[in-house]
């Protein structure tokens, strides 16, 4: 009975991967075809050539393009991190009246779709004259009520006493926040690190709207300029890019997630 | 080593009900000082208004020859112990320790140097590279003695720092305590809701009960001349026996007891009191048609542990023990005459509750003076 109940489960599971994992694997599979193959609808190609990453990297600045994403992301994340641990500290452990209301007004924004703030911010980036700027791609997203949330709950866990053992031992106020509260809160902050990369790492609509030019574009504009460039698509090509541009994440995760792991058996407060 | 002095204290949370209300006391430089009474009178808000991590609304702090009470916790000069010891999780043993002496700037050198002294003074050489989640609770407690100490503050304050341990550990840690302190010198002003902490870790104790300070002394002052029942019923395990009583043809009544008969000369102006003895003043009675005071009562529970023995029964509507060494071949529901010497009993008014006579402590009873037991 257990024997059984477990077969089904793997069974299930190996299924579902299959179909979650298909359009990354058939993705990969495509970038080594050339393009009968791919129109042939072929599963496997035929040699393992790297025609097609030559060429993606021959027909647009992909390197360029790729260093303005790896900028921006990381510009974003650091950015995320400073303003939201600063604003969450605030929210925890300075006393001020209507501190809960404040903060409730914060998190209500994140009701608020992005897409609606859109229009508003173009004008903002575009009266400071950032437009095709770095500024004008990251600074919108530094203030983020998500992370502020994320970080003043566990901030809420610390115990209050250490707080006060720190003020007894004479740290000041910013010296508990980045001796004591950072630290302690590791865990959080690689989360909220690596979400902030990779929500800014596959951003498209924005980068889009404030970029004209190619000095400060990001890769996903780059794809879409490879779909669109040439009459008919040359997938092979499209695909190849599309793993060049997944490798970084990939690897983001994969460093992330032992961090992460290790956060969360080591962290644990008392 | 500093003096701390507390000058008429107060202090309220909600702008109406004082939670301490004129508290005054000087704690003499080098002393072990502990503040003791029930749960919620006081005692944690009083060592953070010294601590300077809760205001003060009335009153003043002096340590040392300084004006405290408008000072930043940093700038009195003390250090601190908390009931769940408030250890750094992310550094290490030994950084949690000298993490004091880092802020200060101390030099390198001697902080490795006094770390390693005060690490060894406790026993945590061993451990100095794990993390607090690593060690156990008595471990952990020792850490952040060990970080109150390194310090080298003219001033300590602790809060519970053994409530969280298992009974063993904490006598074992009374001692240990108290030899540093001594070792040391320490000003010491040490919280505990625990009397037997209190009694046996005190050089002087404070009494607190709802904010307000009922009786300071040293701990035998405390035991064998409380100021009022509170006091009385408080310091002392079993607790000390207390009923009304009336004082009336020379005689103390208390019901369910015989009449105590006063001695000659005793004579006292109250007729109404409380009556407070000790549970091992209710002594076994041989000879129950000859012992005057004497009377019988009913065996309600008994507790024999070895040594002595607790008998539980009921006078005055009350609980009331008595605890006679040895074992004693006693059931519940055994009718036995016990008897109540009068200069054993110590009254209180009944009114203001404040003390009339002390009972008479037992080592008069035993009569035996120091110089005796050093020969
Ligand atoms: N931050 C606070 N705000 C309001 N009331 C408090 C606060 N801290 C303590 N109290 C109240 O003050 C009284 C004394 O508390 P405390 O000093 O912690 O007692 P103890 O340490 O003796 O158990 C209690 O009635 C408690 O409810
Ligand atoms: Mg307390």
């Amino acid at each position: 009975m257990r024997m059984r109940k477990r077969i089904t489960l793997y069974i299930l599971l190996i299924l579902s991967s299959i179909i979650l994992f298909f359009p990354t694997v058939y993705a990969l599979m495509v970038s080594f075809m050339n393009g009968r193959e791919v129109l042939s609808g072929a599963v496997l190609p035929s040699s393992f050539s790297l025609d097609n990453y030559k060429k993606a990297f021959e027909s647009l600045p992909l390197l360029s393009y790729l260093w303005n994403s790896l900028v921006i992301s990381a510009a974003v994340m650091a950015g995320q991190l400073i303003v939201s641990s600063l604003a969450a500290f605030a929210f925890v452990f300075i006393k001020f009246k209507g501190r809960n209301a404040l903060f409730f007004l914060f998190i209500s924004t994140m009701m608020v779709p992005w897409e609606a703030t859109m229009i508003p911010n173009f004008v903002t980036i575009q009266e400071l004259g950032w437009i095709n700027s770095y500024f004008g791609l990251t600074v919108p997203f530094f203030a983020l009520a998500f992370g502020t949330f994320l970080l003043r709950q566990h901030f809420k866990t610390i115990p209050k006493e250490l707080e006060e053992a720190s003020q007894v031992a004479g740290l000041s106020r910013f010296q508990f926040f980045y001796k004591v509260v950072l630290p302690v809160s590791k865990t959080s902050l690689v989360t909220l690190g690596i979400y902030g990369f990779l929500t800014t790492w596959n951003m498209y609509l924005w980068p889009l709207l404030v970029t004209n030019d190619e000095t400060v574009r990001t890769v996903q504009i780059a794809l879409k300029q490879m779909q669109t460039k040439e009459v008919s698509t040359d997938w092979g090509v499209v695909m190849a890019g599309v793993i060049i541009v997944v490798i970084p994440t990939l690897l983001l995760l994969f460093g992330g997630q032992k961090q992460l792991q290790k956060g969360l058996t080591q962290g644990a407060l008392k | 080593m500093k003096q701390v002095k507390l000058d008429g204290l107060y202090k309220t949370y909600d702008g109406t009900t004082p939670v301490l209300s004129n508290v005054n006391a000087t704690i003499e430089a080098g002393e072990f000082f502990v503040l003791v009474g029930p749960s919620g009178c006081g005692k944690s808000t009083l060592l953070r208004m010294i601590a300077g991590l809760e205001e003060t609304n009335g009153g003043a702090i002096t340590i040392g020859n300084k004006r405290a009470d408008q000072l930043m916790p940093s700038e009195r000069d003390l250090s601190m112990v908390f009931q769940n010891y408030a250890l750094y999780p992310h550094l290490t043993v030994f950084d949690n320790i000298v993490f004091g002496l880092h802020v200060k700037k101390v030099p390198k050198e001697e902080r490795k140097r006094r770390g390693r002294e005060t690490a060894e003074m406790l026993g945590l050489t061993d451990y100095l590279k794990r993390k607090p989640r690593q060690l156990s609770g008595g471990q952990r407690q020792r850490v952040a003695l060990a970080r109150a100490i390194v310090d080298e503050s003219p001033v300590c304050l602790m809060d519970e720092p053994l409530s969280n341990l298992d009974a063993k550990l904490r006598a074992h840690m009374r001692a240990e305590i108290k030899q540093i302190q001594r070792r040391l010198g320490l000003t010491i002003i040490y919280v505990t809701h625990d009397q037997v902490e209190a009694m046996t870790m005190g050089d002087r104790i404070m009494v607190l009960n709802k904010g307000v300070t009922q009786q300071i002394g040293t701990p035998l002052e405390i035991y064998n001349q409380p100021a009022n029942p509170f006091v009385a019923t408080f310091i002392g395990s079993p607790p000390m026996n207390i009923a009304e009583g009336e004082i009336k043809d020379h005689k103390l009544f208390i019901e369910g007891l015989g009449p105590i008969p006063l001695p000659n000369g005793g004579a006292i102006d109250q007729t109404h009191v409380y009556a407070g003895i000790r549970p091992e003043a209710v002594r076994f009675v041989h000879d129950p048609v000859r012992e005057k005071g004497s009377g019988l009562i009913e065996v309600k529970n008994v507790e024999v542990l070895g040594n002595e023995t607790v008998l539980m029964f009921t006078a005055a509507g009350r609980d009331w023990y008595a605890r006679w060494s040895g074992q004693w071949p006693v059931k519940p529901g055994d009718r036995i005459p016990v008897m109540i010497d009068y200069a054993d009993v110590a009254l209180f008014d009944k009114a203001s509750e404040k003390s009339i006579k002390h009972g008479q402590s037992p080592d008069v009873a035993a009569e035996i003076s120091r110089e005796e037991v050093l020969l």
